[in-house]
């Protein structure tokens, strides 16, 4: 297993925001996160990469409890995720964007920076020439020297999932990549998601909105409401599955 | 015993003016998410104003108490408009820190200008003072109401610059008649202005308990206080405005999509916190009457530690943690050895320091404070 | 290549430059004394700049941390080795250096102390705890006015009138490699991953700590090394104006600092230079109107924040102070 979620319970407040969730992810999954707004998908986001501690439940990943470990220590270990809204280093340049992700893995100090050693040097050119791999799968080469945050929205996302798999993950979580794109662009983007868990045997669990997303390519959906795990199965099951109609009537998410 | 009692009634008379300073702190930083550094300024200004009335006009004591209370927080409150309106309002889309560094220059330019208008006589700081608030208040109306420089508003209410140009005009009135009087009183550089206590209130010590005694300013005092606190928590309890004040706490656009003009709410939140400032100066002139143009520094920051060991955006906080904050600074002027001690040296002036300590602790052990609740990040 | 040539022989020119006209006295004292002090600025310019520029945390102590390695260094030279103004200048030398180096090392000391535990919490705590730092330096100096003998010496660091009689080490010469270094040590840090992240936790917090950066690592880091070079500064200014204040850590200073930085730009090293160069010259322009200089400064402070709240510069930098690279992509963004 690579990831296992045992029992995840939190509070906000009085307010349960997860109630019991389990899931379990094996190697080379994408796995659907869907459930009506509030219903809890992100928070379960925060609680597996580290921003909020869990009040009950533990994590595993490759076996090892991570529970209750800050961000960066998680993101080291394998686990990176997108953001609902975009966060770029909107000042940084698109390359300098991707260049971060990869600085966990590069060794030189501040001696080494400062005197401009030649280690400084080598490992900047190794880590730009990796960077520009990244970017060019995501088709951004030509943009490398811009800044973030003057690129169109869509490249936004792009960019900012060509720096999450920049840290070398074997688990991705994103948070709605499809938010704000219309059907056309959600299926392209769908496409590349698969093209990119299949490249980089990576795992994949995903939050979205737009059905056709997560029905195209989860082998697996979990379904929250309020909190609580309310369905779990194949997208053709979730689909028929009367308590997640009732769960999201009204909203019309589901054709 | 009985040294306990009578620093703790000291004590208790810090702690109420450190609290009136932190309801200011506490109050803005819950609705805008801003330190307005400024407030030790205002409650400068404050003492200033109360200054500047008490010596220029001559009534009978209960009258002028009243007056001279009542005067400064009218012009502090309008001043609290000017800030929020030409400072921080512009910046209320901007990043925090933007509105961080302009309370740092609000603040700087307020003690500078008071300090160096003050640096030939009195009388000068006084015209400029006024001519200051004037331009300010004027600048802010015509923004306000006449859409200055734009062109004039169709709703136009000449009924609504009555009280402020009475108030101008009051305050006019009152530096133009002192001008004689003040032209005497100098203070230069590391001197200071002294308070006329003697012309509001004769000084009467009431025995308690033995030795202690309290003295009528005190009860003066925690009076002032008292009302003062218990008119506030009318207002954010009871009324609409209130209601507003403590939504927008939460939720800021929520409060807007409801139909409540938020800058109105957020200005009258200045208007509160600068009146409440004000108030805190007066009657901290009262109690230690040695103005400078610097005395707001130091109240101003330990109010703010105040505000945060009670919970910044807690109102119960600011007042609990004033109280807090001046019942410890009391007792450790008095417990520190001075130079009559046996040790002859002088402890005391490390007494300033307790705050920081405070603070220190505070931040350590319980950085929400004693009512705040554990800061949760917005992902 | 070639700018880089040019940029050293720029600095050579100006270093000789002021050396023979200061020499055969075609520069006066008081000329040279305005370029010292703005070098010094530039110090202390620069090193805020990482703090609150690059890293976007919040300081207001910088004056702070400066006067703790004023004091440190000015003790070691004054009292403990007894150095006076006729003590010849080579023997004085290397106990000066070493009296800098423990002053950068105490400031450092003490960065570290307030930076971890106030880092951890949001950005305005960082003002208010630099704030009181300020005042605490002031308490504290102000109240250690003990006099001891021990064996030669008399220990008195001043108390409220401060620490007098400190001996004028501090020349062009020393001023201006030291300044050299700042500015070097401080921009090859910033343009490198380390820099990157700092750079990166200003842009956006949550983000940076997702993409592996241990975010209160980087924001201690920033802040010690702003303060390490902050006690280098004061060290410096010490031994140029051979006095020093407790007021003189206090929250007016720490004021000019940030209007340094918020002028000349935050994150631009060029910024922060053309902004120290410039206001340290106003200010000695301005001198005659006295005290109403800070009263404009206030009032610039807002308007900068109002009108251009990213300084002159904004995060542009000069292409001479760029390392290669960046200086190589600049020109094929601007070809």
């Amino acid at each position: 297993m690579l990831l296992k979620i045992v029992n995840l319970t939190h509070f906000f407040g009085g307010l349960k925001a997860v109630d019991d969730f389990n899931i379990e992810i094996g190697p080379r999954q994408i796995i659907g996160l869907i459930g009506p707004n509030g219903a809890g998908k992100t928070t379960v986001f925060n609680l597996v990469t580290g921003f909020y501690k869990p009040t009950m439940g533990k994590i595993f990943f490759q076996d090892e409890d991570i529970t209750g470990l800050p961000p960066h220590v998680i993101t080291s270990k394998g686990i990176v995720r997108t953001f609902q809204n975009i966060r770029l280093f909107n000042n940084m340049t698109v390359l300098e964007n991707v260049t971060i992700a990869r600085h966990y893995r590069m060794q030189y100090g501040i001696t080494a920076a400062v005197g401009r050693f030649p280690s400084f040097h080598r490992e900047e050119h190794e880590v730009e020439e990796k960077a520009l791999e990244y970017l060019s799968i995501f088709h951004l080469d030509s943009k490398v020297h811009l800044p973030a945050g003057s690129l169109p929205y869509g490249q936004q996302r792009r960019l900012e999932i060509a720096r999450a798999l920049a840290t070398e993950p074997k688990l991705l979580l994103l948070d709605e990549p499809a938010a704000g794109m219309n059907n056309a662009e959600a299926l392209e983007l769908m496409h590349l998601i698969k093209k990119i868990a299949e490249e980089f045997r990576l795992s994949i669990l995903l939050i979205e909105h737009q059905m056709p997303v997560v029905m195209g390519i989860a082998e697996r959906i979990h379904v929250l409401d309020f909190g609580k795990t309310i369905a779990v199965g194949p997208p053709e099951e979730i689909k028929n599955n009367p308590k997640v109609i009732e769960a999201y009537l009204g909203e019309g998410a589901l054709e | 015993m009985e040294t306990f009692l009578s620093q703790l009634i000291f004590g208790l008379q810090r702690g109420t003016i450190y609290a009136l300073i932190a309801l200011g702190y506490t109050m803005v930083y819950g609705v805008v998410r801003l330190i307005n550094f400024a407030y030790g300024e205002v409650f400068m200004i404050g003492a200033f104003i109360s200054f500047f009335l008490v010596n220029a006009v001559s009534l009978p004591q209960p009258i002028l108490v009243v007056l001279a209370l009542l005067v400064p927080m009218v012009t502090c409150s309008l001043l609290g408009l000017a800030m929020d309106a030409l400072a921080y309002r512009p910046l209320r889309q901007k990043p925090r820190l933007a509105a961080l560094i302009t309370a740092i220059g609000v603040s700087f330019f307020l003690s500078n200008f008071v300090s160096y208008s003050s640096g030939e006589t009195v009388r000068s700081s006084a015209i400029a003072a006024f001519l200051l608030a004037g331009i300010l208040l004027l600048y802010v109306l015509g923004v306000k109401y006449l859409n200055f420089p734009v062109k004039a508003s169709p709703n136009f209410k000449p009924m609504k610059f009555v009280i402020p140009i009475v108030s101008l005009v009051l305050v006019g009135y009152l530096f133009w008649s002192a001008r004689d009087l003040l032209v005497e009183l100098r203070w230069k550089g590391s001197s200071f202005a002294s308070y006329p206590v003697d012309r509001l209130i004769t000084v009467e010590k009431i025995p308690l308990y033995k030795s202690v005694y309290i003295t009528n300013i005190q009860i003066m005092n925690f009076l002032v206080s008292v009302i003062l606190m218990v008119v506030l928590s009318y207002l954010v309890n009871r009324t609409m405005t209130g209601m507003a004040m403590r939504a927008s706490k939460n939720n800021k656009d929520a409060v807007a999509l409801m139909g409540v003009n938020v800058n109105r709410v957020i200005s009258i939140t200045f208007i509160i916190g600068t009146a409440l400032a004000g108030a805190a100066g007066v009657l901290s002139a009262i109690t230690y009457p040695r103005l400078t143009a610097f005395m707001g520094v130091q109240p101003g920051l330990k109010a703010f530690i105040a505000a945060v060991l009670g919970g910044i955006g807690s109102i119960e906080g600011a007042m609990l943690g004033g109280i807090i904050m001046g019942v410890a600074e009391q007792f450790a002027i008095g417990l520190l050895p001075s130079s009559y001690g046996p040790s002859r040296i002088d402890f005391t002036p490390l007494a300033d320091g307790v705050a920081y300590a405070i603070l220190i602790v505070v931040l350590l052990l319980r950085p929400q404070g004693i009512f705040g609740e554990p800061p949760r990040e917005k992902l | 290549m070639k700018l880089t040539t040019y940029t050293i022989l720029g600095l050579l020119t100006f270093y000789a430059l002021v050396m023979v006209t200061s020499a055969v006295g075609i520069m006066n004292d008081y000329l040279l004394r305005i370029i010292n002090l703005m070098m010094i600025n530039i110090i202390l310019g620069v090193s805020l700049n990482l703090i609150n520029g690059y890293t976007g945390l919040f300081s207001v102590g910088h004056a702070g941390f400066m006067i703790v390695g004023g004091y440190v260094a000015g003790f070691m030279t004054t009292l403990l080795f007894g150095i006076t103004k006729d003590t010849p200048y080579w023997e004085a030398l290397p106990l000066f250096l070493l009296a800098i180096f423990a002053a950068a090392c105490v400031s450092a000391l003490v960065g570290f102390l307030i930076g971890l535990p106030v880092l951890r919490l949001t950005d305005d705590y960082l003002a208010i705890v630099t704030i009181g730092f300020g005042e605490i330096i002031r308490v504290v100096f102000n109240f250690i006015t003990f006099k001891k003998k021990i064996g030669n010496w008399e220990l008195d660091i001043g108390g409220p009138r401060g620490l007098l009689g400190i001996p004028p080490l501090s020349n062009f010469t020393i001023i201006f490699l030291f300044t050299l270094f700042t500015v070097l040590f401080i921009r090859n840090f910033v343009f490198s991953r380390h820099g990157r992240a700092c750079i990166a936790i200003r842009e956006n917090e949550v983000a940076a700590h997702m993409m592996g950066i241990p975010i209160t690592k980087y924001k201690v880091m920033a802040f010690v090394l702003g303060s390490t070079f902050a006690g280098i500064g004061g060290a410096l200014l010490a031994h140029f104006i051979q006095l020093l204040h407790p007021t003189m850590g206090g929250f007016m200073n720490s004021v000019e600092y940030l209007i340094i930085v918020y002028l000349g730009g935050m994150g631009s090293i060029s910024g922060t230079i053309v902004a120290a160069v410039a206001l340290t010259g106003l200010s000695e322009f301005l001198r005659p109107i006295g005290e109403l200089r800070m009263v404009l400064y206030g009032i610039l402070l807002v308007i900068l924040m109002l009108k251009r709240p990213g300084g002159l510069m904004g995060q542009r930098e000069f292409l001479f102070l760029l390392p290669e690279r960046e200086r190589k992509i600049y020109a094929t963004q601007n070809r």
